[in-house]
């Protein structure tokens, strides 16, 4: 069709100048082009993602990481870690043990007041390690982390009702007594089921189906460094600055956390200045260490955590000869696997314990790879070059790319040996579920510390019958070894028993230690004092924006 | 008419149903337990039983589906969330309304934007103008809102600085307009590229009518016969689009939304599908459901209204 003749130079002219201005809308909304929306520091505020929606407010119920980051800035126990992966005194000013290591009794800190001015007593402590056990809460956890207590699980199964083994002495002293010497209590003290609660202040929250009271965010009180400023759900969190903390006011007025779910918008947001810290994806590792401007922002923090492979004995016949558990180990080239996959920032392991937990010994060497090994012990065990080995199944969590990765190379490593596998990518519930069946040969998996001690690793998930045991691994010296050092209250002869349970448990490989996890974080050079433990960023007491 | 509204609406009962129920079985039958959501994996046995038994999650699947569908019929009451324990009804009121105000924004700029482009690429048909114009609506069409927001983010917020990098929340107050501006652009580039190539078809079947040499020969100015004859004839089809377009943006753009942290039902979504959150899974495709039953209902009716044949042909059918 031929142009229509009739169109004048001035409609069209018109008519452009009205599709410009409808096509500049948006730049022309913004005001004034060339402004810095993006911004930068904001003294005094700090400014980080919260990767996923808080899951609860409660500290009794709080299980998942990102959550507890959040709330150990508002609530505070007796005790908490420090920077050298210590427990230390918070709310509690010193504690006694029991001459028979089961009682202890702790002194509390003067000066200690809950975010609405109330003077924190020892009652206080009582009634949160109480409630965290009520059945009518159902909290997923507080078992976990207090279950040591005497008449703990009587009065968590709806059988008692008082926690016999927690006596409020006077207001300023609390005695906690637990079934057997556990050195390790106190780190499971530190877990916000101990954090201490105003009762008046929780029973004006929300009931759970159960019937008890629970905290959201209109009765959130604690006694932590920062309060509760507000909470937007996918929005954002603010904390501002507790000034009656018994350790003074924390550097920082407040502390900004917008939810943020979508990895890359946390990192525009970060390139922006809109964020001071920020999760630094493995995919940017390379392309940010070679930007001179970024590459100084880059931080590491160790973490208590093992990445692992779990040989199933009760699942996987073979498994039941030391020397095939021991030939998957030595077909298994950690270092390939650190290299190609996670870009050479994890640790080899050598050994079940984390580099930095109490009882990490450095100069310890695990099962090396040796290929040649593998084949030769295979062989022995009546399966030369993996003849006759029935078909092993290789399972992990999904959705989880270094896993996968991981596992993708580990599949090809054990295939040179002969050792038939292949891969199978699980749904996070099903596979949690059937690693605690005990279903499942072979699992590439994660176990990240509860609290920082040895126990936590070598008694929890290797000995006869602990829930946590999911290759069904059983040796009765093992056990002897783990028990001993449980219940031994000198401290140089109980890392010793689980140096001796970690050699031993190493040879005899039921588990495949492979790597400790870092985190990597890109902080802008303005944020100072961040302090943190192998279980995390402690509470921002010290950090400052300036 | 009335009759063929409420044949309309009578029609859109079943596929709600049918919808809900192919939603509520895909997630009973999901390997996920439940109750290790609401509680978590590491619950005592006791407390997932107690939870199972107090969530109804015991009966039998029929049963519960039944119980669900009276009480969203009866009550409005579409369960309560097993992350959040809030109700779903709170939960989605809280995000459509910032999904919403995405939507009409989002539609206001394609429409301005698209109908004045399509109007030119007509008038100045086959000239480098309308090459340009289609060339620029093609790449709206065939660039997709995943790949346009981070480029626009990265030139505009990340390396100018002249827009922040999030979106907004209508909770959290509109504290700075400007955070309105990435996310709109991005949701209506793909509506307005669709628009201004509509507009064009249509503006050139139009401008190709008797009527419109009449009008010029009567002397009309020839703005008056672009905008009075030619463009007002061709709304027509490019508004039903706009009606259908409306539906697909108040469905919440998933992409959109989660690239922005725009707290809205498209985001929702994407939360509650990666914590397995059933209940606010069933009402979101419910609510989403409803959107583009709703929304092509009253396409259906309004082109009743302006096209008697649409009516009379659809009777017939019926």
């Amino acid at each position: 069709m031929p142009n229509p003749v009739f169109l004048t130079r001035k409609s069209v002219l018109t008519a452009s100048v009205i599709s410009l201005i409808a096509l500049s809308s948006g730049v022309m909304l913004s005001g004034c082009p060339g402004r810095n929306a993006a911004g930068g520091k904001v003294p005094g505020v700090l400014r980080y993602a919260l990767t996923a929606e808080p899951t609860t407010l409660d500290p009794a119920l709080v299980t998942d990481g990102p959550t507890i980051d959040l709330l150990h800035n508002i609530y505070e126990g007796l005790v908490g870690w420090n920077d050298s992966n210590e427990v230390v005194p918070l709310g509690a000013e010193k504690w006694d043990v029991s001459a028979d290591g089961k009682t202890y009794t702790f002194t509390l800190r003067s000066g200690v007041k809950f975010q609405n001015g109330k003077p924190v007593v020892a009652g206080d402590y009582a009634y949160a390690i109480t409630r965290s056990l009520d059945p009518k809460l159902a909290s997923p956890v507080a078992l976990n982390y207090l279950d040591d207590i005497v008449g703990a699980k009587e009065y968590a199964a709806g059988k008692s009702t008082t926690v016999a083994g927690v006596k409020v002495i006077d207001d300023t002293h609390i005695a906690i007594t637990i079934t057997a010497p556990r050195s390790y209590f106190l780190g499971k003290l530190t877990f916000p089921t101990a954090y201490a609660l105003d009762k008046t202040e929780v029973e004006k929250g929300e009931k759970v189906e159960g019937g008890a009271f629970t905290v959201t965010s209109t009765n959130v009180v604690g006694t932590g460094p920062y309060k509760l400023g507000s909470y937007v759900r996918q929005g954002k969190v603010i904390l501002d600055a507790n000034a009656d903390y018994w350790a003074g006011a924390p550097k920082l007025k407040k502390i900004e956390r917008p939810i943020i779910l979508d990895a890359k918008t946390a990192r525009n947001r970060y390139d922006a200045g809109q964020l001071d810290i920020v999760t630094l994806e493995k995919g940017d590792y390379e392309r940010d260490k070679a930007d001179a401007k970024v590459s100084g922002e880059i931080q590491t923090f160790g973490r208590a955590a093992t990445f692992y492979l779990g040989l199933n004995q009760t699942h996987y016949a073979p498994f039941k000869d030391k020397r095939v558990r021991q030939a998957v180990a030595h077909a298994v080239d950690k270092d390939a696997i650190i290299k190609t996959v996670l870009l050479g920032i994890n640790k080899r392991a050598e050994g079940v314990l984390p580099e930095g937990l109490p009882g990490y010994d450095a100069s310890f060497k695990g099962l090396a790879f040796d290929p040649a090994k593998a084949s030769e012990l295979l062989a022995a065990a009546g399966y030369p070059g993996g003849k006759g080995l029935p078909p092993l199944v290789l399972s992990f969590r999904e959705k989880q790319t270094d896993l996968a990765k991981a596992a993708e190379v580990m599949k090809e490593q054990l295939g040179k040996v002969g050792i038939p596998v292949t891969l199978r990518e699980m749904e996070w519930g099903t596979f949690l579920k059937a690693t605690d069946n005990k279903e499942i040969d072979l699992f590439h998996m994660r176990w990240s510390a509860d609290y920082l001690d040895p126990q936590n690793f070598l008694s929890l998930l290797l000995t006869t019958g602990s829930p946590e045991n999911r290759t069904g691994y059983t040796n009765k010296e093992y056990d002897a070894i783990c028990a001993s050092a449980d219940s031994e209250r000198d401290q140089a002869k109980r890392m010793a028993l689980y140096a001796k349970a970690e050699r031993f448990v190493v040879d005899d490989a039921p588990w495949v230690p492979i790597y400790f996890q870092k985190d990597l974080e890109l902080v802008k050079p303005w944020v100072k004092g961040i302090k943190d433990s192998l279980m995390g960023h402690l509470p921002h007491k010290t950090t400052t924006v300036e | 008419m009335l009759r063929y509204v409420l044949t309309r609406l009578g029609l859109a009962v079943p596929t709600l149903l049918a919808i809900s129920f192919l939603v509520f079985f895909a997630a009973y039958l999901s390997p996920a337990d439940p109750v290790d959501i609401i509680l978590g994996q590491r619950a005592a046995p006791e407390a997932k039983a107690r939870v199972r038994h107090e969530w109804g999650l015991d009966r039998p699947p029929l049963e519960r589906y039944g119980k669900y569908v009276v009480a969203v019929v009866t009550k409005g009451d579409f369960g309560r969330s097993y992350q959040t324990k809030e109700p779903v009804t709170d939960f989605i009121a809280r995000g459509f309304p910032n999904t919403a105000i995405l939507a009409v924004s989002a539609l206001g700029l394609a429409l301005l934007t698209g109908i004045p482009l399509g109007v030119i690429a007509a008038v100045k048909h086959n000239s480098w103008i309308d090459r340009f114009a289609m060339a620029f609506a093609l790449l709206g069409v065939a660039t997709p809102s995943f790949v346009l927001a981070p480029v626009l983010t990265l030139i505009l917020a990340v390396r100018m600085g002249w827009l922040p990098v999030g979106g907004f929340s209508l909770q959290e107050g509109l504290v700075d307009p400007a955070t309105f501006i990435l996310p709109t652009v991005v949701l209506a580039a793909r509506s307005s590229a669709l628009i201004a190539r509509l507009t064009r078809s249509a503006m050139l079947d139009v401008l190709s009518q008797d009527f419109i040499r009449t009008a010029r020969a009567k002397g009309v100015r020839p703005i008056g016969v672009l905008f009075k004859h030619a463009l007002r004839n061709a709304l027509s089809p490019i508004l039903t689009v706009a009606g259908t377009t409306f539906g697909y943006l108040l469905s919440g753009s998933f992409v959109v939304e989660t690239f922005f942290t725009i707290p809205g039902i498209g985001n929702q979504s994407i939360t509650a599908i990666t914590a397995r959150d059933y209940p606010v899974i069933q009402g979101l495709a419910l609510l989403l459901a409803g959107i583009f039953v709703g929304v092509n209902l009253l396409v259906d009716i309004l082109q009743g209204f302006v096209d008697p044949r649409a009516r009379v042909s659809d009777q017939k059918a019926i």
